[in-house]
């Protein structure tokens, strides 16, 4: 509730300082107009949303999986992981911006190329924060899995060691879940035929200040959606998976 | 009888500090309880480490059973699954029938499906014996079992844990000397540094108290 008044007062706030200051709609829109263009626009508006919210959906899932994969192998093969690390450091180094025209000369300018880079935009904070969790087993844990004769690899990750690492792959987790909207929108800069990002270039040529505002705050909007459910995939995770 | 020699001990990173233990060897009777007492930071818990190869753990016996003093339960299985723990990492499935036996065994049947967070400390630490008795081996090695455990439970404990050991081997530590003439078939005490151990009588009194 105090959010909503917070939000509210502001908007009138707004309003009233653009009225009050008489500052024109091409330098910045009032919300009244933003509102207009939110509900007039709203099919085209949900249809390129869909577009963007695919894309971050298929570049999470894909930065979880690779996340999961690259981690598991590092941790098993240990020697690995250290031979490994500069590469994956000098990958995370390299902006979406300088991979992106790359990727679409290879896959074109459609959902492929983009939900492969924003998986690897994604990737990243999670392949960290999964590793770090992976060598945070408590000591009393490592001595049992150690005297058990023949434990395996597997078993004991998914019982034992996964469990334990699951709170630091949440917290890269949620900073890739809000890495994500930002990478869409950097590839549709580049190249795109649909997707907020384009709606926000198209905009920006028509010099049509109330569309981008509008843009920008579905993109808000989205961002915190997105952490919020990152959040709680955590919370419920540790609550009633995890138990702790 | 039971042999183990002791190889004498000190920690790696403190080479500048006297070792903890003297090289020296211990005879535990098979089937009986042998006590080892010692002040605190005497090296007791250290010595059940190093017999049972922990501190090498390419050396671990798997004729040992530990339990340690910072053993925990894994708080998102349940209980069944925290007892089967040690057939469940091996990629095999519980053996049932068994872990209803240890349940019942520690007196907590109808707990089965519950997990650790949902039961107090003490019953906790059942459950880790349960989970000691479920690796079926003839040597246990306690360490200080029932230090944190009210008087009126420790008394109930006492008289089970000789009941649910029946047979096996036990090596326990403890730094209350009544507790340990009331389990112990045999009492050692760790003295002096590097530590020794010397063999007490019943009669005797430990020679550093606490």
């Amino acid at each position: 509730m105090k959010r909503l008044s917070i939000m509210f007062l502001l908007i009138i706030l707004w309003q009233g300082s653009m009225m009050f200051f008489n500052v024109q709609s091409y330098v910045v829109p009032q919300p009244l107009e933003i509102s207009h263009v939110l509900f007039t626009q709203k099919s085209l508006l949900v249809y390129h949303s869909f577009i963007s919210l695919s894309q971050v959906f298929l570049g999470l899932l894909g930065g979880i999986i690779l996340a999961f994969m690259t981690c598991i192998f590092l941790d098993k093969v240990k020697q690995l992981e250290n031979a490994c690390m500069p590469y994956l450091i000098a990958l995370k180094n390299l902006p979406i911006f300088v991979l992106a025209p790359i990727f679409f000369i290879w896959f074109g300018y459609g959902l492929l190329s983009k939900a492969i880079l924003i998986t690897l935009s994604c990737y990243f904070p999670m392949a960290v924060a999964l590793l770090d969790g992976l060598k945070q087993t408590p000591h009393h844990a490592k001595e049992f899995l150690h005297s058990t004769p023949s434990a395996s690899y597997f078993p004991s990750l998914f019982w034992v060691r996964l469990p334990y690492a699951l709170p630091n792959f949440f917290t890269g987790m949620k900073l890739a879940f809000l890495h994500a909207p930002v990478s869409v929108i950097a590839c549709d800069w580049i190249g795109a035929h649909s997707g907020l990002g384009y709606l926000l270039m198209l905009s920006y040529g028509r010099m049509d200040m109330g569309f981008m505002f509008a843009v920008i705050l579905l993109l808000l909007f989205y961002g915190v959606v997105l952490y919020k459910v990152a959040s709680l995939i955590q919370k419920s995770t540790v609550r009633h998976i995890l138990n702790v | 009888m039971i042999h183990f020699d002791i190889p004498g001990f000190q920690y790696p990173s403190s080479s500048n500090t006297p070792p903890i233990l003297e090289k020296q060897s211990l005879l535990l009777e098979t089937g009986k309880w042998t006590a080892l007492v010692g002040r605190s930071g005497s090296g007791k818990s250290t010595l059940l480490r190093l017999l049972a190869g922990y501190f090498d753990m390419t050396d671990a016996r798997f004729d040992i059973a530990l339990l340690s003093q910072e053993a925990a339960l894994f708080p998102w299985l349940s209980l069944t699954k925290n007892i089967g723990i040690s057939d469940l990492i091996q990629g095999h499935s519980i053996q049932e029938e068994k872990v209803q036996q240890l349940l019942a065994l520690v007196g907590l049947e109808k707990d089965a499906p519950k997990k650790p967070t949902e039961i107090s400390y003490g019953m906790q630490r059942r459950i880790l014996l349960a989970r000691t008795l479920y690796l079926d081996r003839p040597i246990i090695f306690l360490d200080e079992p029932f230090s944190a455990v009210d008087p009126k439970t420790r008394e109930n404990l006492y008289k089970n844990a000789k009941k649910w050991l029946h047979g096996r081997t036990v090596l326990f530590t403890t730094h209350q000397w009544d507790e340990a003439k009331t389990l112990g078939d045999a009492i050692y005490e760790l003295q002096g540094s590097p530590g020794v151990l010397v063999k007490l009588e019943r009669t005797q009194k430990m020679k550093e108290g606490n």
